[in-house]
């Protein structure tokens, strides 16, 4: 407890100090991390493999190549983003300055998940850092290696005081969450989310929550089938599953279920060869918990392709299920894994009416050539965010706001809204002390000829 | 779960899609609009009965202020409707990538009592104009207020989408035990207790919330200034509705010198207000209750009294009161006093004063007075608030274009204008892409390969001037 009192007490001290306000700081901080990316690119897809079992060219695209992109942003926009905005004038305020200024919140605590465990940090810092604030940074302790090589490069290349970070597992993070921040981010599942948003409460600290979901797919009868699962099969098992926007089951109608499951069949083989165990491309479940975990789900479903697995190095095939019940166990919560259910319904009303029987998603997909039905399956439904025909490329979309609704999350991220999330947009209105003539309007004795005016 | 009834009705109604179209909010707004023109009196009447509201003051925040909000919105509603569109990148170029503004579905506004019908039609403009389906709780301090908009909102207002629920502490928090889609909570003095247990119901559910809540808002005034314009514009600000005011100027600070030369203007313009007797000026205002005037009333002894200090239990009527010399161990700074008290607490300079705010919570507003701008702008860069007013009193909040809301304890979200229909809706990220020139595509799918990887990253520029491009 004290330890966590001292490292959040030294950066609000650091914070206090100012130092961090300047531009020239922030930028200085900013590239000193685009430094770091690129000096030890090499640790970086070291510890990522180790957790995670990826190869180096899937984690460099999935993790460092979007950190430099955003760094970049940053560093390019923050004068822009970081200025005073002027604002439309009323009659009265005519020769006044009127402007919203945008203001550091003080010390931010980003929790970071393991799934893609460098970015999920290092995307909120940079916009906490280009904001102006104190960062204390609490990586995931289950991807451990990426977490420890977290804590050893940052304090290389960063302002020691103002970015500290501390790792540990349950324990450690409730500890942290006892102390006052000015804005949390999280990423991570509903369950904490909860935890983190009442342990917010008690400081009125504001938060960013980013969750998950069962991501649904809706695969229209009109569409290209062959396109549309190829895009589904690299979305659906990339990083093994074990990603917050992954689709998570697919509707269809039951004629082309099958044509699905063929397609899904030619694409892994495409992408994976005969043998996926031996793919350099496919990676593991991060662990033993999380392994059996997915292979409960599978109980007593139709496996339609895949399903083996092996516990010693946590393995589990690219899993297809046909004919999937609403009621099974892995239609329950979020799969998080390498298994696709596929569930059948008769038309687009159908699939409208089960998705928004549930919680709203993360993420909605829809593949069709007919733009009508994109159109209603987005306008009658709710989710974080949509990509149609295709998956995940909303969010990476840097002027799109990423973020969840209802039980996948509040708040969003990503570019110009990671600066807006870790600001404090304040009203500024600088009068003259002049022209009192003005006020006497409003001033009392009131008369009825005041109010007539 | 005595509200899970209305909830459910509500929900099913918003289910049913029914406050999507345009057509249905405008038509909504617009009688909110009526109401406004035709219960005019009433309002007037309800809060002058409920806390003896001056007509000047209830005309110009509950119907004129209510009204350019309205006006504002309903101008502006198709345009804050509307899909925003966005830069692409490289790869997204032939592709539609868009921000939906969507409702939230079923939200719950809870308003105060200081200005009863504004703090409650505001954010429920916002609400409707977002397309949502609202469950107002007014507040049960004000009687009169509360049943006239329990009474008058089911006549305009479609009642199968929106709500008026009275209740007291216990049942409000029975409500808040409900699913709610985002609750939007202002309260009054010692808000920041009621707004963690606002915000601790609200985890329950995962439920998004704004809360405006309050502080002691720092008034400072510097040695070189004109004493008179700056006496009349605090006075105005501390007066106004008695003090309840949550952006009222709570305290002044200034040094010793300034406090000799504030106090006769200050007696000037209160006479100038109020008249020599203000138990007498219909333009002065009373206290919401009993319990909150002995509150404000015990707060009167700290530092001297230098103006005013008289009191009637009867009519809950304090008189314009400036307190001289006090310190800040003293009883008026050891709460928002929410009541027309100014307590001048005296400061060596200009950064003693600046200490003294940052030693303290944020507050909701903070207000600086200076001939000079470069203190008014020091005050503003050295210290955090909600709000910042150079030379003047509450005025900042009057403008539809600037946010209105709290930082720390004094709260959190922000609203007005199109920052409440902002307030209200889901900013979807949307990207419709084209299901053709996959070839494009095969970068990103495996099996990895160095050319792959190579070819990747060569597309993958990192512009520094300009949009810097993924994938």
């Amino acid at each position: 407890m004290e330890r966590m009192q001292q490292v959040v007490g030294r950066a609000r001290a650091a914070f206090n100090s100012g130092r961090c306000r300047s531009l020239e700081f922030r930028m200085q901080q900013l590239k000193a991390l685009e430094r770091m990316v690129q000096e030890k690119e090499k640790e970086i897809l070291a510890a990522i493999k180790a957790d995670l079992h990826k190869c180096g060219h899937n984690a460099y695209s999935h993790e460092i190549l979007g950190v430099l992109g955003e760094l970049a942003l940053a560093m390019d926009k923050l004068p822009s983003w970081a200025a005073p905005q002027p604002v439309k004038r009323n009659l009265l305020t005519m020769r006044d300055e009127v402007y919203i200024c945008s203001e550091p919140l003080g010390v931010v605590l980003i929790i970071g998940a393991w799934n893609y465990p460098f970015v999920l940090v290092m995307q909120p810092l940079i916009g906490a850092i280009a904001a102006g604030n104190a960062v204390v940074v609490k990586p995931s302790e289950i991807s451990e290696n990426t977490a420890q090589l977290v804590a050893d490069l940052l304090p290389q290349y960063l302002d020691r005081e103002l970015y500290p970070v501390v790792t540990g597992g349950v324990p450690e993070t409730t500890q942290l969450l006892t102390q006052r921040f000015d804005h949390i981010l999280y990423t991570g599942n509903s369950t904490v989310g909860k935890i983190v948003m009442a342990a917010a409460a008690k400081h009125l600290t504001p938060v960013t929550l980013e969750l998950g979901g069962k991501s649904p797919c809706y695969i229209d009868k009109d569409c290209d089938l062959a396109v549309a699962c190829r895009r589904i099969t690299w979305g659906k098992y990339m990083n093994c599953g074990q990603t917050c926007i992954a689709p998570d089951y697919i509707l269809c109608d039951p004629s082309i279920q099958g044509k699905v499951v063929e397609n899904i069949k030619a694409t892994l083989q495409e992408f994976y060869g005969e043998d996926v165990k031996s793919s350099p491309d496919y990676e593991r479940i991060i662990n033993k918990r999380h392994f059996k975990r997915i292979l409960g789900l599978l109980e007593g479903q139709k496996i339609a392709h895949g399903g083996q697995t092996d516990e010693a190095s946590c393995f589990i095939a690219p899993t297809i299920l046909t004919d999937v019940s609403p009621e099974s166990k892995v239609m329950e919560e979020e799969i998080f894994g390498p298994v696709l259910p596929i569930l059948t319904v008769k038309s687009v009303d159908e699939a409208i009416e089960f998705i928004n029987r549930r919680e709203k998603p993360l993420a909605l997909y829809v593949f069709s050539n007919n733009k009508q039905l994109i159109r209603r399956v987005i306008s009658e439904t709710s989710s974080g965010g949509v990509t149609a025909n295709d998956v995940f490329m909303h969010a990476l979309v840097p002027d799109l706001p990423f973020g969840g609704v209802g039980n996948s999350g509040m708040g969003a991220y990503h570019g110009k809204h990671s600066f807006e999330t870790f600001s404090h947009h304040r009203a500024c209105l600088i009068k003259d002390l002049k022209m009192e003539v003005v006020n006497k309007l409003r001033y009392p004795p009131g008369s009825q000829k005041k109010v007539d005016w | 779960n005595p509200y899970a009834g209305l909830v459910s009705h509500l929900r099913a109604a918003w289910l049913s899609g029914k406050t999507r179209p345009m057509e249905y909010r405008v038509a909504q707004l617009e009688a909110l609009g009526r109401f406004l023109d035709e219960k005019k009196q009433d309002i007037l009447e309800a809060t002058a009965s409920d806390m003896g509201k001056p007509s000047f003051e209830a005309y110009f925040t509950e119907i004129l202020l209510c009204k350019n909000e309205l006006n504002n919105t309903l101008n502006n509603l198709s345009h804050w409707m509307k899909d925003e569109h966005v830069d692409k990148n490289l790869v997204t170029q032939l592709d539609s990538a868009f921000i939906r503004k969507d409702p939230y579905g079923v939200v719950l506004i809870i308003a105060p009592w200081n200005y009863p019908i504004h703090l409650l039609l505001v954010p429920l403009i916002g609400a409707i104009a977002a397309g949502n389906c609202v469950v107002v709780k007014p507040s049960e301090t004000t009687r009169n207020t509360e049943r006239l908009v329990a009474e008058m909102l089911s006549c305009y207002l479609d009642n199968d989408c929106f709500a008026v629920v009275t209740a007291g502490v216990q049942e409000t928090t029975r409500l808040l035990e409900n699913k709610f889609d985002y609750i939007f909570f202002t309260g009054t003095s010692r808000s920041p207790s009621v707004g963690k247990i606002i915000m601790t119901a609200a985890a329950k559910h995962l439920t998004p919330v704004t809360l405006e809540l309050g502080g002691k808002n720092p008034c400072y005034v510097s040695d070189t200034c004109d004493v008179q314009n700056v006496a009349r514009r605090v006075a105005w600000g501390r007066f106004f509705n008695a003090g309840q005011t949550c952006i009222a100027p709570d305290y002044v600070l200034c040094s010793v010198e300034m406090q000799e030369k504030l106090m006769p203007a200050l007696r000037e313009a209160i006479t100038e207000f109020f008249g020599s007797n203000p138990r007498e000026s219909p333009d002065f205002g009373r206290i919401v209750g009993d319990k909150q005037f002995r509150r404000i009333r015990s707060l009167l002894c700290s530092g001297r009294v230098a103006i005013g200090g008289q009191t009637d239990e009867k009519e809950r009527y304090i008189a314009p009161t400036v307190l001289a010399d006090v310190l800040p161990s003293d009883p008026a700074m050891q709460e928002e006093i929410f009541g027309p008290i100014l307590p001048i607490v005296v400061v060596a300079n200009m950064d003693e004063a600046i200490d003294f705010i940052n030693a303290r919570p944020r507050p909701l507003a903070i207000y600086a007075f200076s001939c000079d701008s470069k203190v008014v702008n020091q005050v503003l860069e050295r210290t955090s608030s909600g709000g910042f007013c150079g030379n003047d009193t509450l005025m900042h909040v009057t403008l539809t274009s600037l946010p209105f809301g709290g930082t720390g304890n004094s709260g959190l979200g922000k609203y007005h204008g199109k920052f409440t229909f902002d307030t209200f809706t889901h900013h979807r990220g949307c990207l419709h892409r084209n299901m053709g020139l996959e070839a494009l595509n095969a970068l990103r799918y495996p099996p990895y390969t160095q050319q792959k990887l190579g070819l990747l990253t060569a597309t993958f520029e990192i512009k520094r001037k300009g949009m810097c491009t993924l994938l």
